[in-house]
């Protein structure tokens, strides 16, 4: 309830919620390649969002939680367990009938890549983010975000287009 | 960007374009309320410790509870503002030469409370204070001493079959903690304070064990809240200018509980409030107002993300309609089995 400020309070963050969620959620599940994980993140994300709420709604929101939700999957990735490789190798290579999805094929091969890799092209391709603004959000440097799309790029071109330049897998 | 590039923006949108990634804007509300009350509990704690260094002895009365439902408007005590906060207070009592003095330690970690009738020291106990427990002691058959982890504005005692009493004595408010002592008429009144619930000074209702409940204010009339004491199994649904009404839920969470409350705004316009609780597990529902210059708020409460333990808080305000005529019409929602219902509240 939190007093007179709370209707107008929950209002807008009601609002920030419905607009915001759908893309914090897929960004979410490009960083961690698992559904219920990526809501798990985005759920707490947004929850550390409504508590920093009155120093950042003016226009923010979404920037603010994408960089808590950033900021969370890279503490979830120091606390990790060990995982064979080869576990994700095969994690969710076929669908339940055996088949390739072939949408997800960007997903494992973003498996692939180092960790900082992996936010760095997420941010830089799925949200569009510059490199200033990539670098902003992970607390690096520019060069480091340019580092880290050569090197990303550099993997993905490997596997991505692995036979004939310009032809699709 | 290169070709590559491109094809690697088109293919992260065309992995992603399958998952709806919506959230339940109630459930992630209800969770960062739960984790800014226990931030501003912790806070106070803090404070509380901070700020317990200067002496200074002030004197409240207390009076006698009035059992009241609903209790009239303006009957909240007043709050002393002390110019320096003492270690120790002393709360003097109706029974003759009565009086119980509290004191808590500068860290607030913990409460001495001595119960002195006439020159004779009747009970000396020391105590801890944990950080956002409410503190009860029980110190005579008819005397009860309550720290509350906050700064309260006003403080109401839930009884045990469900309805309230505001508690009209002084209390006194130390730094972000506050102590009062509630002084019964009889013992059967005390025997039958289930809980307490108060109003922080930032207009939450808090009790013991309360969830956050939903708030509706509507433009010149005052604020309106209704939160759930656990403890007491009751809803309570409070205004800001202090007067309040209890509702017992009673032990069927199948049922819809509304009660009506009425009250007189500052405007000296008379107004209507239906307020209550949807039965377990509903979260899809429409309210119909009788008016147009009603309004009605809710807040779903839930112990988890799992939906089966959601119950809806449902407050709507306005003028209050003419004898016989009602604030909503209907309030229809739909079962976890999937069956429709209509509700007409009471008022």
């Amino acid at each position: 309830m939190f007093g007179s400020r709370t209707p107008t309070r929950d209002a807008e963050f009601t609002a920030f919620v419905r607009s915001a969620s759908p893309s914090l959620t897929r960004t979410a599940y490009l960083l961690t390649g698992d559904r219920d994980l990526a809501s798990e993140l985005v759920q707490e994300a947004l929850v550390r969002t409504f508590l920093a709420w009155p120093r950042v709604r003016t226009g923010e929101g979404t920037a603010y939680a994408r960089r808590v939700l950033v900021n969370l999957n890279i503490d979830r990735w120091r606390r990790r367990p060990a995982v064979p490789s080869d576990a994700i190798e095969r994690a969710d290579a076929t669908d339940a009938e055996g088949r390739f999805d072939d949408r997800d094929e960007v997903v494992r091969l973003l498996a692939t890549l180092p960790p900082q890799q992996r936010r760095v092209i997420v941010l830089r391709y799925f949200n569009q983010l510059s490199e200033a603004e990539v670098a902003e959000h992970l607390g690096i440097s520019v060069g480091s975000v340019k580092s880290a799309v050569s090197r990303g790029l550099a993997a993905l071109r490997s596997h991505y287009l692995p036979t004939t330049e310009g032809e699709r897998r | 960007m290169t070709e590559l590039e491109d094809r690697l923006s088109a293919d992260l949108l065309r992995a992603t374009e399958v998952i709806d990634g919506s959230m339940d804007p109630d459930a992630i509300l209800l969770t960062g309320r739960r984790q800014a009350r226990r931030r501003l509990v912790g806070g106070a704690v803090a404070a509380v410790a901070a700020v317990l260094v200067v002496g200074l002895v002030i004197s409240l009365g207390v009076r006698p509870s009035v059992p009241s439902m609903p209790a009239p408007a303006g009957t909240e005590s007043a709050v002393p503002t002390p110019t320096a906060l003492p270690r120790t207070v002393s709360f003097p009592l109706s029974q003759p030469n009565g009086r119980v003095d509290v004191a808590v330690s500068e860290d607030a970690r913990s409460i001495e409370v001595t119960l002195t009738k006439g020159t004779r020291v009747e009970l000396d106990e020391k105590a801890s204070l944990s950080g956002g427990e409410v503190w009860r002691k029980r110190v005579d058959p008819l005397t009860e001493v309550v720290a509350l982890p906050v700064k309260a504005t006003w403080v109401a005692a839930i009884l045990t079959d469900g309805t309230g009493s505001l508690v009209l004595g002084t209390r006194y408010v130390w730094g972000n903690r506050t102590v009062f002592v509630f002084e019964a008429a009889s013992v059967a009144d005390l025997d039958r304070v289930a809980d307490y619930v108060w109003r922080d000074e930032d207009g939450s209702v808090q009790a013991t064990a309360l969830e956050v409940g939903t708030t509706q204010a509507i433009p010149g009339i005052t604020e309106r809240s209704v939160a759930v004491s656990e403890v007491g199994k009751s809803l309570i649904y409070t205004d800001d200018a202090g007067s309040f009404s209890v509702l017992p839920l009673g032990s069927d969470t199948r049922r819809a509980v509304f009660g009506r409350a009425d009250s007189i705004d500052s405007a000296g316009s008379k107004v209507a409030a239906v307020f209550g609780m949807l039965p377990k597990g509903v979260i899809s529902f429409t309210v119909q107002l009788a008016g147009t210059q009603a309004q009605w708020g809710k807040s779903c409460l839930s112990t988890s993300f799992d939906t089966t333990t959601v119950r809806c808080l449902v407050v709507a305000v306005g003028p209050a309609p003419a004898t016989g005529g009602h604030l909503v019409d209907s309030i229809t929602y739909t079962t976890p089995s999937g069956k429709d219902v209509t509700i007409t509240p009471e008022g």
